[in-house]
């Protein structure tokens, strides 16, 4: 090893594949080491003729390396034939175990015991590669493997499979049919799988198909007389199970330990924060690079313009960011542009929020962000929209009517304010109106792109909170109160989190705060004879336990979260401040309390509109800002709701009509709901899922057919299809049976073959239609309708009014 | 919040039914026929019109149902206004008629709209009767939990028959309750008096009567059987067979109510068609032979 490499690239995934083709173009020296016998071991272990998607369309690819859509075997086979053209100098299953040094001089510890000795290193080792191990003896003994890829290469055999996670699961039950399977689950359940996996693992044990060997820990694996032997420990004591292969299913980690022993920082103990680096992708330790998804940058093509840019850097080139003319473009909106670099920063300067971030984060957040240029007078957004952008004031003012009239009062926002966050943070609608100002200068921000800064820089989730909470007790108890005043009580509230189910507070306990529910929603519930009765659905942007602060601190009732919620506290001391700011409050808290206690107890003597209540709140309704429910005792189960589905959607019906639970005749059907804070938009790579004004979640065109959002869903109402064929019209299917009818299901013609891909479909409630959800409008007997959270009490009170006389 | 079609917009096409019908019956007593009530006074054809349009009005039903993406009115409004000036077309074309009946092709075409209303009719009793049957029968089950649960129980017998090999009676007897004679023919199949099934393609109609007769002939067993370990696989073999019946029972109720909803639509919309016909003829007949 006398060689010294001016940059040793450790992993060949798409980002390691291209910074090495380019440090080889380039004449540098180099070296591109990787774990596995294969580059591109990720893409490589997808299914044959997989679609693979090269999002984001607008970013042009600048690696030497060529990448476009298609399939699995197209996009491995240029990489292969680029890999040899350029002559990159590649060792196969080389796998690192350790980094030293510093820059100039790094030493690359391979597993075999060799070192490489590095002038440069860049970790492009993404977070696939990194399967959870056992982490007992025996877990790299040779029966033991971590992956399963055809179920159908083994054949009796003993196989214990370790794991109760989808994965597991769906590894045993396929490897069941001619094998021997055991499955060993940590737990006495398998609460983390989905319902579907669930039921046939539980049957398959029931059936005697699968042995399943609960609440047990795996302690070591050895060899045995047969090939292996495992050793548990189970609530019987210790069991020795001999077996011919040991498969672990435990998912997958960033590699966090490896990383942080190479010198290189974290954020913070979120385990799936990622490293910080320079806008030239320099890590912390100088001269180690990180590109990729270990960057936090999932997309393949994000990764091969990383690794192009990479060694360009490492060259002494400066590279214009691929994303530089896109931001110019954006850019020319602003009056007086002159460069990128400028403006952003100037962008910088003018609004403290992103003052904190860095170069690289800004460009990101910059270019999912538009620049917006209102004139004077515009509606930026009206209130009750469903649009849940974020906006920062770069230049003049917007300004917020407190009232319906327009000569009302009105709040200003200067410039270096921003907007948005209630929506944003809540999931509801609009609370207010904005309209612009006089040179209004505005960048709006996506949803996800914000929630994504928010999660990663503290600084800025610390003021947007602030000014959230300063907002909402505003907004809710003291509109004319001046904002200075707020800001004291503001800084008294504390912000709480519960998990759905949990208890706010029990009847019978002293409190003394009130709690001003900002996300989520929950169910008020009081013990009468004995049985806990559900009185009330409370959503976000409504206040409980007022009466603490009224002078009872004896709680009234029971209060728990129905999902996931956040509320602001507010004690006494803050309280009472806020009645100096506004004398008129307390009668009309007063006034609100006695309402509700009045519909409490008239819910009291119809305690069945509570089990109506309960469970609409278990099937997620709490979430829900627009959900399908179906009276069954209306319903003749003719499914043209579905068909109507079908028909409007491309063939794909979204809703499961027959699927889902019913009680006293009201059926949820598999559906979206529209949630406050949609599951499915959290992990999506292309960001393809948007909410659109009047609240529908949909997913756009870029959708890359991942899957993401298909496994986040509790609810299951989003479904991978492929994109169907044109139907035939009525006529031409009567008369000559040309392709599907009506209602038929299109996607069963042809489309496996011509590998267009599958991509995630679900409700788009009908946004595109004139006359709104057409599973609605074409259920012939009035069975079917669609609500939202706010029309849910007075949904209950009819239902329970219904199932009362039953029921006593 | 859910709103039946029946009741839609606050009964607004009962009460235009109730008026349209209403207003001829009026127009009928007040008319002076000359010299008996009859089709070809002026308010013969009038009532003759309007009973016509009507019959237009509701055949488009059956298109606007499947112009999913119309946002004329919801599909529910359309169902109610078809239901109670459908029915009020029993008036309207009685009384266009003017009580005149003999055996022809008018008759026919009468006769006709009068199967077509009555079948309309009877669907309209199955659909307030059955939704709710249908769901207090299915308990939390779908139709495929349905299914899945009779192979499930399939799979058991099956099972048992296996372990019960030395017996060869028993082995034999569990093995016919699953065997399948014949399909069962429609009117089994809807009127649910001898139904049972294991899979979509095999109804049997003798199977549920089977099981029973085998699972007296196990509980027989039961009593004579010395060995434990043989009483308690007929025990199983017992409640296995007893749980299957339960749920291809239950299935079986789940389809008849089904076709139930189902059945009254064969005849109505034929029907239907016929009416057209058998109206188009009536109408250029008459103008033919005016």
């Amino acid at each position: 090893m006398s060689d010294i490499y001016t940059v040793a690239v450790i992993g060949a995934g798409p980002a390691g594949l291209s910074a090495a083709a380019r440090a080889a173009e380039t004449g540098l020296s180099h070296i591109l080491l990787e774990a596995s016998p294969q580059v591109s071991n990720t893409i490589f272990r997808y299914q044959k003729g997989k679609h693979v998607m090269a999002e984001p369309t607008v970013l042009p690819l600048r690696a030497p390396l060529a990448f476009d859509a298609g399939t699995r075997e197209a996009v491995l086979a240029a990489w292969d034939e680029g890999l040899e053209r350029l002559g990159v100098s590649l060792r196969r299953q080389a796998e690192v175990v350790g980094i030293e040094g510093g820059k100039g001089a790094f030493t690359v510890r391979l597993k075999d015991g060799q070192d490489i000795a590095a002038e440069h290193i860049v970790l492009s080792i993404g977070l696939q590669g990194n399967l959870r191990r056992l982490g007992v003896p025996g877990d790299d003994l040779p029966f033991v493997q971590y992956q399963l890829d055809d179920p159908q290469a083994y054949e009796a055999e003993t196989i214990i499979v370790i794991g109760a996670g989808d994965a597991a699961i769906e590894n045993a039950l396929a490897l069941a049919g001619h094998n021997d399977v055991h499955i060993v689950n940590r737990k006495n359940e398998f609460a983390r799988a989905k319902d579907g996996n669930r039921d046939a693992i539980l049957r398959a044990i029931e059936r005697g198909q699968i042995a399943c060997h609960y609440s047990s820990n795996v302690v070591r694996a050895e060899s045995g007389d047969h090939a292996g032997l495992l050793v548990l420990d189970t609530p019987d004591g210790e069991a020795r199970l001999p077996c011919d292969r040991i498969i672990a299913r435990l998912g997958a980690i960033p590699p966090r330990r490896f990383v942080e022993s190479c010198g290189v920082e974290f954020p913070n103990d979120d385990p799936a924060s990622v490293p910080a680096v320079s806008p030239q992708y320099e890590s912390n330790v100088p001269g180690l690079y990180i590109i990729g998804a270990l960057a936090g940058y999932p997309l393949i093509k994000q990764c091969m313009n990383q690794g192009f840019e990479v060694v360009e850097f490492i060259r002494g080139e400066s590279v214009e960011p691929a994303d530089e003319a896109i931001l110019q473009q954006k850019f020319q909106a602003m009056p007086g542009f002159v460069s990128v670099d400028q403006s952003l920063q100037r962008i910088q300067q003018r609004i403290p929020l992103l003052a904190g971030i860095t170069p690289l984060q800004l460009r990101e957040f910059l270019l999912d962000s538009e620049i917006r240029n209102p004139s004077p007078g515009e509606v930026v957004f009206e209130r009750n929209d469903y649009t849940n952008s974020f906006y920062s004031i770069l230049d003049g003012s917007v300004e917020i009517p407190l009232t319906e009239q327009a000569s009302g009062p009105r709040v200003n926002l200067g410039a270096g304010d921003f907007f948005g966050e209630m929506s944003l943070i809540s999931g509801r609608r609009r609370s207010a109106t904005v309209v612009a100002g006089t040179d209004c200068l505005l960048v709006e921000t996506p949803r996800l792109s914000m929630v994504r800064l928010m999660n990663s820089v503290s600084a800025v989730k610390r003021v947007i909170d602030e000014k959230f909470i300063q907002r909402a007790i505003q907004s809710r108890f003291a509109p004319s109160a001046p904002a200075d005043a707020l800001q004291a009580i503001a800084a008294r509230a504390e912000l709480k989190r519960y998990k759905a189910g949990q208890d706010l507070f029990r009847e019978g306990e002293t409190g003394d705060t009130l709690e001003l529910i900002r996300s989520g929603s929950v169910t008020v519930s009081k013990d009468v004879g004995g049985r806990e009765v559900v009185l009330a659905y409370v959503a976000a942007g409504n206040y409980v336990g007022e009466m603490a602060l009224l002078g009872n601190t004896l709680r009234s009732a029971t209060v728990t979260a129905s999902v996931p919620s956040e509320t602001i506290s507010l004690d006494r001391t803050a309280f009472n401040a806020l009645l100096e700011a506004d004398p008129g409050l307390r009668d009309s808290m007063q006034q609100e309390y006695r309402n509700r206690a009045l519909s409490n107890v008239q819910r009291e003597q119809q305690s069945a509109g509570g089990d109506v209540i309960s469970f609409l709140m278990e099937q997620g309704v709490g979430e829900a800002t627009d959900v399908l429910l179906i009276d069954e005792s209306l319903c003749v189960r003719c499914d043209n709701c579905e068909i109507a589905c079908a028909e409007t959607h491309a063939g794909n019906s979204r809703l499961n009509r027959e699927a889902g639970p019913t009680f006293a005749m009201i059926h949820v059907p598999t559906s979206c709901r529209h949630c406050e804070h949609p599951h499915c938009m959290k992990d999506c790579p292309p960001d393809a899922i948007r909410r659109a004004a009047d609240g529908e979640v949909y997913i756009q065109d870029n959708c890359i057919g991942c899957g993401n959002c298909e496994r986040n869903c509790p609810y299951g109402v989003i479904r991978m299809a492929p994109e169907a064929p044109k139907k035939p019209g009525l006529l031409a299917w009567l008369l000559f049976g040309a392709g599907p009818g009506p209602g038929d299901s299109s996607a069963a013609g042809g489309n496996a073959k011509n590998g267009s891909g599958k991509k995630a479909v679900k409700c788009d409630m009908c946004k595109d239609l004139k006359g709104g959800p057409a599973c609605v409008r074409a259920c012939p007997t009035g069975a079917a309708i669609r609500i939202s959270p706010e029309q849910l009490p007075q949904y209950v009170n009819a239902a329970s009014r219904q199932e009362a006389p039953g029921d006593a | 919040m859910h709103e039946s079609f029946l009741s839609h917009a606050n009964y607004r096409y009962l009460r235009w039914g109730l008026l349209l019908s209403l207003a001829a019956i009026v127009a009928y007593v007040l008319h002076r026929a000359d010299p008996v009530p009859n089709g070809g006074s002026w308010l013969g054809y009038t009532l003759g019109a309007v009973s016509a349009l009507l019959v237009v009005f509701l055949l488009y039903l059956g298109i606007r149902k499947r112009r999913y993406r119309s946002a004329l009115g919801s599909l529910k409004g359309w169902v109610s206004a078809h239901v109670w000036l459908g029915l009020s077309l029993l008036v309207t074309a009685t009384l266009h008629t003017g009580f005149q009946f003999a055996w022809n092709l008018h008759m026919l075409a009468y006769s006709l709209m009068v199967a077509v209303i009555l079948s309309g009719i009877w669907g309209l009793v199955m659909y307030a009767r059955n939704p709710a049957l249908m769901t207090d029968n299915r308990q939390a089950e779908t139709r495929a939990t349905m299914w899945q649960q009779l192979q499930d129980l399939d799979a058991e017998v099956l099972q048992l028959a296996d372990d019960a090999g030395q017996d060869a009676q028993l082995h034999h007897e569990l093995a016919e309750a699953l065997t399948p004679k014949r399909p069962a023919g429609f009117w089994t199949r809807f009127s649910n008096r001898r139904w049972s099934a294991t899979a979509a393609a095999d109804y049997d109609a003798d199977r549920a009567a089977n099981s029973y007769r085998i699972e007296q002939a196990v509980a027989a067993q039961i009593a004579a059987a010395g060995d434990s370990q043989q009483v308690e696989l007929l025990r199983q073999a017992l409640a296995v067979l007893a749980r299957r019946r339960a749920v291809s029972q239950q299935l079986g109720r789940d389809l008849q109510l089904q076709a139930q909803m189902e059945l009254w639509l064969l005849l109505h919309v034929p029907l239907s068609i016929g009416l057209i016909a058998a109206l188009i003829s009536h109408i250029v007949s008459v103008f033919f032979y005016w």
